[in-house]
């Protein structure tokens, strides 16, 4: 990249390194600049979405409310916890991930609509700007789920829940142009002899995720529509009283939010089989299985919206539901499986993102056996809305999604920013995380069961102690994010300067430079026949420097192939 | 709705100081695009869909449809209105016909036709809706989902009318025409949407 001249002797920000900043504050088309504008921005809501959570357990400490805010304040605090968190920390920390590593890692210069990205990036300032003005003219208070009445114009008049309604709107544009910007990306734009099996696993996952926000988010669109419908135009869709449909609702909404916890926990899937092949130098056990399962969940998704609707349902869908959401379990436990089978007799290398990884492995685990619990209609019925549920998504979201987002950070960082995240701090991140999540939620299962409920700012006092300590673990946990941020800004300015490869991966994000250069590779890029050949003599050769030209042979001599094409014969 | 297919691109392989390098497909443009258009087509069907499912959804929790002392909405006019925009479709497709054969003054006049229909359409409804008030959940419903259409029909002409200026300044050729494909093709799908709009709300 050619710059001014700079000054022999420089301190500070020269020319080139302010440039270097600046582009990340403007309109850009680079997939790898829009990437970290995605990170950045989601690692700040998840401070304020932690923060929120922080406020939550201050006031559980005491079964009385008012501890530090009303009840009507509490209530707001966890709506918009719980709306931070999903919306604008774990779906765009993905977004942002995906967005820098899918072309990267199937050879492409960028992804197919470079506008489109930067238009789907941009869109999400204002939808958070709106939702956190929303806070400010009278928050909305009826949870992340907003169910009418209560969200509606009587319970709900301030207009805080209107202004919700339209950033999630622009959210939802956001995704779904995102989503379709993959999918077109992923099916032309591969490297010459990746065909489908030889993508990398983050990249089926990324693939199998767009095809649910493609499916799922126009859903929210609708249920939107009509909420915005009956608190601006006064309208009753959703008013019993005047002959709407209580129940419609829910059904729009979980007919897009099931769904959506999937579009949660996929990617990170992805980034699971990446880090776990790596840091064992083994292949993937079952690529194929994990493949398709990836890709049945996405359809599985959409077939069990009920289960969070067993206790208003009429009662013959109850059991078809029940059985739905048992059988999602099944591809899930299959990629459990094929990880284990992937770091079975492997040669474990500790870093802090085979850490993360492990931690997924045995907290997700736990938080998909009580989903299966939850399946169940009759223990649904004493568990919902208790903290149960409480217990269960956070092992699923936390555990799974964001421990799987912090082992991707810790593996991607080096390449994103040609520098290494501290490991020492890392551990420490690591460690501090697992231990505070442990303590907070694992004893809310019991709170739970005994029947505390969910979204209350008073309890009975019977259930104190069990909050004291989870209130602790969670003090614990917050505060063990800190060493990350300090960890990522101190490595960006001082860090160990990272190799290209410095995990010895066969994906192809590591044959380029840390970072990549803009237009990400010299030539192009042939991919490794097998992406995890770990401990293979050709996955050897490749990393060796050897890059055989598999797609001469696989065209058995004639013409080259073109990136949309498939080899003429024997493996696909 | 055909498409056009274009001829196969010239392949060639060069080696270069860095390593191999492939010629970029000529073509990848036109099918990302092509492409993009289907998933946006899922996407709008989606969206349509979640309101036809809540119309539905309302209707069984009234029991009777329409509700007890509301008038079913009268389709005579629309029905003429419909026929207008069912004719614009034709002509869109007259009008790549047109382009086909290279015949520039035909595909500006089966272009304009479709503009003057489809607004025909959208002024026609418009003034029809206007009239209505919400009575209750039945009118609701339909402004709702007649509003989702109506705002799509009102964006896609815009698209209609900025390539129809592209058509008179002679900007297409028989080869490169993806902004008319596309939105012919948006127009297509809205006719598609409103006929089944049409039968959720006046006819059922």
């Amino acid at each position: 990249m050619a710059t001014t001249t700079i000054p022999a002797v420089s301190s500070g920000l020269t020319p080139a390194k302010r440039s270097q900043l600046t582009k990340y504050f403007t309109w850009s088309l680079d997939h790898k600049v829009i990437g970290v504008q995605y990170l950045v921005t989601s690692f700040t809501f998840f401070l304020i979405g932690g923060a929120l959570a922080m406020l939550i357990r201050a006031n559980l400490l005491t079964p009385n409310s008012g501890l530090f805010i009303d009840k009507a304040t509490y209530n707001a605090v966890f709506s918009m916890h719980g709306t931070i968190m999903i919306f604008l920390f774990v779906i765009p920390t993905f977004i942002g991930f995906a967005n820098y590593m899918v072309p990267l890692l199937i050879g492409a210069k960028d992804m197919a609509f470079p506008w489109l990205n930067a238009f789907s990036f941009w869109l999400i300032i204002p939808a958070g700007i709106l939702l956190l003005v929303g806070w400010m003219v009278g928050p909305p208070e009826a949870g992340w789920t907003a169910y009418f009445p209560l969200s509606g114009p009587i319970y709900s008049h301030a207009d805080g829940q209107t202004l919700w309604a339209v950033s999630l709107h622009l959210l939802g544009i956001s995704s779904i142009f995102g989503a379709i910007n993959f999918l077109v990306t992923v099916k032309n734009m591969r490297t010459p002899g990746m065909g489908w099996f030889q993508m990398p696993l983050f990249v089926w996952a990324m693939f199998a995720t767009s095809i649910i926000i493609l499916l799922a988010t126009p859903f929210l669109s609708g249920a939107l529509t009509l909420m915005l419908f009956d608190r601006l135009a006064g309208t009753n869709i959703f008013n019993p009283a005047t002959g709407g449909d209580p129940l419609l609702w829910p059904n729009v909404f979980w007919f897009y939010s099931h769904p959506a916890v999937y579009i949660m926990v996929v990617p990170g899937m992805g980034i699971l089989s990446e880090v776990l092949a790596v840091f064992a130098r083994k292949p993937v056990f079952g690529y194929k299985a994990i493949a398709m399962s990836s890709m049945a969940i996405a359809i599985l998704g959409f077939l069990v919206w009920g289960h969070h609707m067993f206790t208003n349902l009429a009662p013959w869908t109850r059991i078809p539901f029940m059985i739905t959401s048992m059988i999602i379990a099944v591809p899930t436990g299959i990629k459990i499986f094929g990880w284990l089978g992937t770091i079975w007799r492997g040669k474990i290398r500790f870093t802090t993102a085979m850490m993360f990884a492990l931690g997924f492995l045995s907290l997700f685990v736990i938080g998909g056996i009580t989903g299966v619990l939850l399946a169940s209609v009759p223990v649904d019925e004493q568990a919902h809305g208790t903290y149960f549920v409480v217990a269960h998504l956070h092992f699923v979201l936390f555990g799974g999604s964001v421990f799987s987002i912090f082992a991707g950070a810790y593996y991607w960082f080096p390449k994103i920013t040609g520098r290494y995240l501290n490991e020492r701090m890392g551990k420490i991140h690591f460690w501090i995380t697992y231990v505070g999540f442990m303590l907070s939620f694992l004893p809310m299962h019991i709170s739970g069961l005994y029947g505390m409920p969910r979204r209350v700012a008073a309890y009975d006092p019977k259930f104190q102690a069990i909050n004291i300590l989870t209130s602790l673990g969670a003090f614990i946990l917050g505060v063990g994010q800190i060493p990350f941020y300090i960890n990522a800004i101190a490595s960006l300015v001082g860090g160990e300067v990272a190799p290209a490869n410095p995990w010895r991966g066969l994906t192809l994000e590591w044959t380029t430079s840390s970072p990549p250069p803009e237009h990400n590779f010299e030539g192009t890029p042939i991919p490794a026949p097998d992406p995890y050949g770990y401990g293979t003599p050709e996955g050897a050769a490749y990393l060796a420097g050897e890059r055989n030209i598999a797609v001469m042979t696989l065209t058995h001599g004639s013409a080259p192939l073109l990136p949309n094409e498939q080899p003429t014969g024997g493996d696909r | 709705m055909t498409t056009k297919k274009l001829p196969a691109a010239p392949r060639t392989v060069t080696m270069s100081e860095t390593g191999l390098v492939f010629d970029a497909q000529p073509d990848l443009k036109l099918n990302n695009n092509r492409l993009f258009l289907m998933l946006w087509f899922v996407v709008e069907g989606m969206l349509f869909g979640s309101l036809i499912f809540s119309n539905f959804s309302v209707r069984s929790a009234q029991g009777d449809w329409p509700p007890p002392g509301v008038d079913r909405m009268d389709m005579r006019l629309p029905l003429l209105f419909t026929a207008a925009l069912l004719i614009s479709s034709f002509t869109a497709i007259q009008a790549i016909n047109a382009l086909k054969r290279d015949d520039r003054g035909a595909l500006v006049r089966f272009l304009g036709a479709t503009v003057v229909l489809g607004l025909a359409f959208v002024f026609g409804m418009v003034n029809l809706i206007s009239h209505l008030q919400f009575t209750g959940v039945y009118s609701a419903m339909f402004v709702a989902m007649w509003g989702m259409h109506v705002a799509h029909a009102v964006a896609v002409l815009l698209f209609l009318g900025y390539v129809l200026w592209r058509a008179s300044q002679g900007r297409y050729t028989s080869n490169s025409y993806w902004s008319l494909e596309a939105a012919t093709n948006l127009w297509h799908f809205l006719d598609v949407v409103w006929i089944v709009l049409f039968v959720v709300l006046y006819l059922v």
